[in-house]
């Protein structure tokens, strides 16, 4: 319990109250823009955090990462559209509930549970991330390796509409991985005489590119002349506590799921939120039929996509594995920082890591006042044409790139991943999936090459420890599960 | 073109990118001669990988009947157009070694192209706009947080 004993003057210093007030507005602004979301709210605002203390950083980007997943709803909410892929299911009963004349309220009922769900990631982070970290503290390259491999599975076999597609994405991001100096052996592999690329391949440039670029080329090409109107309607978000009580078994499922959910690599708020959509319909008691205002359809899917991002920074902080491309960027600042998230954190830098728990759970804060004071201001902000979105996006993503190492090389880079992730997109290719194996591919390599230094080359490494065994038993049981999920959900063959 | 012949071409693009970053991982291998897990087995690995998927991928496809629909891309002209300005962008930035004055003209530029009725009143909104964003940039990057964008 040594993360109890924490000096919060740290914390409260005014840089870090306003990186978490200007996170906060900034994510729920870009959240709530329909299209852009979490991901491209933390790019946006990366390279402001280069001349920043690293807390103030890192609390800057959770802020939006957090203001964004709530901001997602307000769009579902108020037209229907979903500014988040985790809003999707909250258009069903929000929309529904708007077309009643009662936006605010539901706007109100989203708030209150996105809150609670926030919250509880956080005292998830908060509780699991340090016995998590001291546990893998006594892994060693084998496990490391296997932790690795598992990631990738989880990735692979939950996103994309095809498996063979996302493994493709897969291996691809590994291979992208292994550009830039062998540490081993100090010989260059595939940089084509270009020093840029003597580190790898830029993490900024890559994930702006595809992330960010490839975003605004498709609102280029879907949504050019958009222009949303969220009309006159009274958008005050106040919930009374008998309406909250009324949804909260709904809200705590909402609640539990998006945090273990978010602890996975690779799942995120999308699917969080459809699993507490589908629970809230089981536990409901209000007479209103689901798809025509329910409130537990808006409560349940917007305390789990919430409660993903404390999930999510549980693997960031404990092992150094991030679960989603917003986290992985949440990894790019740690290490223009000079900090490298995994178990050592919390010896190294246990000041930072203790800032971040309690700061984690002040943008939960800072998000609720945000939402309650100014979300008619936001709701406002959907009205902005995508004539001046687009340009606005793509500058300030421009500046993030270059910001980040100064190479004029960077930003053809992300030129150039943007266009050929705006394309493979279009076929099904998995992005977040390429991301983490991008991220995941030195750790697998290296901890792979160490544990066969240690082993004299024998693979028996990988079973004699306790510990890998067992990493070694979940990913087999997870293979099991998943193949048999894919047999059940095959259609009848026709006799 | 279709999705199903897009994909096809596609998977031949990365089939080629697998030839080459194996050919390449041997070119490696000949400067690194010796024992042991050395730094091209892992690539090779993935190349290997890449092709057999590839090859699945196409095998499968083959008896998909379902899926195949145009690849339709809206406002293409308007997105070359947005690709070719950004690369002029990048070119001129490079070539002046100065930001602001490029980005203004770029945001202007960028809202002309996407604009459906150009008028007098909206090119000096448009301007204008430029101009303010431009400015803010400056102050918050250039000035509040020291960022060298030259």
């Amino acid at each position: 319990m040594d993360f109890l004993h924490y000096d919060f003057s740290n914390l409260f210093s005014l840089a870090n109250m306003l990186a978490i007030v200007f996170g906060t507005v900034v994510g729920l602004i870009v959240g709530a823009l329909p299209g852009l979301g979490a991901t491209v709210a933390v790019v946006l605002l990366l390279p402001l955090t280069y001349t920043m203390s690293p807390l103030a950083s890192i609390l800057l980007l959770i802020a939006a990462y957090q203001g964004a997943e709530y901001g997602g709803s307000i769009s579902s909410i108020i037209l229907g559209i979903p500014g988040t892929p985790a809003a999707v299911a909250t258009v069903i009963d929000g929309n529904a509930m708007a077309k009643k004349d009662m936006a605010g309220k539901a706007l109100g009922y989203s708030l209150a549970s996105s809150t609670f769900g926030g919250l509880f990631g956080g005292l998830v982070l908060l509780f699991l991330a340090v016995p998590l970290a001291r546990l893998a503290v006594r892994f060693s390259d084998p496990e490391f390796f296997l932790i690795g491999i598992a990631g990738l599975i989880a990735v692979a076999a939950l996103s994309s509409q095809s498996k063979i597609k996302s493994t493709i994405s897969v291996v691809l991001g590994l291979m992208v991985g292994t550009i830039g100096l062998d540490t081993f052996t100090g010989s260059l592999r595939f940089t084509f005489g270009r020093l840029e690329l003597l580190e790898g391949v830029g993490m900024i440039a890559l994930l702006t590119g595809m992330f960010a670029f490839s975003e605004v080329f498709s609102m280029i090409s879907s949504s050019l002349n958009t222009r949303y109107s969220s009309g006159a309607k009274k958008l005050t978000t106040g919930l009374t506590w008998k309406e909250f009580r009324a949804v909260l078994p709904s809200t705590a499922v909402g609640a539990l799921i998006g945090s273990v959910v978010g602890l996975f690599p690779g799942m995120g708020a999308g699917p969080a939120s459809w699993f507490a959509y589908i629970q809230a319909k089981k536990i409901s008691k209000n007479p209103i039929p689901f798809g025509e205002g329910n409130p537990d359809g808006i409560a349940g899917p917007e305390s789990a996509n919430n409660a993903t991002v404390g999930g999510a920074m549980v693997p960031l902080l404990a092992l150094g594995i991030p679960g989603s491309p917003s986290t992985a960027i949440i990894l790019g600042a740690f290490i223009i920082h000079g900090i490298q998230p995994g178990p050592n954190l919390f010896t190294n830098s246990a000041e930072l890591a203790q800032g971040l728990f309690y700061g984690f759970l002040l943008t939960t804060v800072a998000m609720y006042l945000a939402g309650r004071l100014v979300t008619n201001m936001f709701a406002r902000a959907l009205t902005i044409s995508n004539t001046y979105l687009i340009p606005i996006v793509l500058t300030l993503s421009i500046v993030g790139i270059f910001a980040a190492n100064g190479l004029f090389f960077d930003l053809w880079l992300a030129l150039g991943v943007g266009v050929m992730s705006f394309f493979i997109r279009k076929l099904h290719y998995s992005l977040p999936s390429f991301i983490l194996a991008f991220i995941l591919s030195p750790i697998i390599e290296e901890s792979f090459r160490r544990s066969m230094l240690l082993s004299d080359g024998s693979f028996s490494i990988f079973v004699t420890r306790p510990y890998a065994l067992t990493i070694i038993v979940v990913i087999v049981l997870f293979l099991g599960l998943t193949l048999y999920g894919l047999r059940k959900r095959r259609p009848p063959v026709a006799e | 073109m279709t999705t199903k012949m897009a994909d096809k071409i596609v998977l031949a693009v990365f089939v080629l990118v697998g030839l080459g970053y194996l050919f390449q991982s041997y070119t490696i291998a000949q400067g690194n001669p010796g024992a042991g897990f050395g730094p091209i087995q892992f690539p090779v690995f993935l190349g290997v990988a890449l092709i057999v998927l590839c090859a699945v991928e196409f095998i499968s496809s083959l008896n998909r009947s379902d899926g195949d629909v145009l690849l339709n891309i809206p406002n293409g002209g308007k997105l070359a157009l947005t690709i070719l300005l950004t690369a002029v962008l990048f070119g001129l930035w490079w070539y002046l070694r100065s930001f602001y004055v490029v980005a203004c003209l770029f945001f202007f530029a960028l809202v002309m192209i996407y604009q459906t009725d150009r008028t007098l009143r909206s090119t000096a909104i448009a301007a204008i706009t430029a101009f303010i964003f431009t400015a803010a940039l400056y102050v918050i990057f250039g000035l509040a947080f020291s960022v060298r964008l030259s």
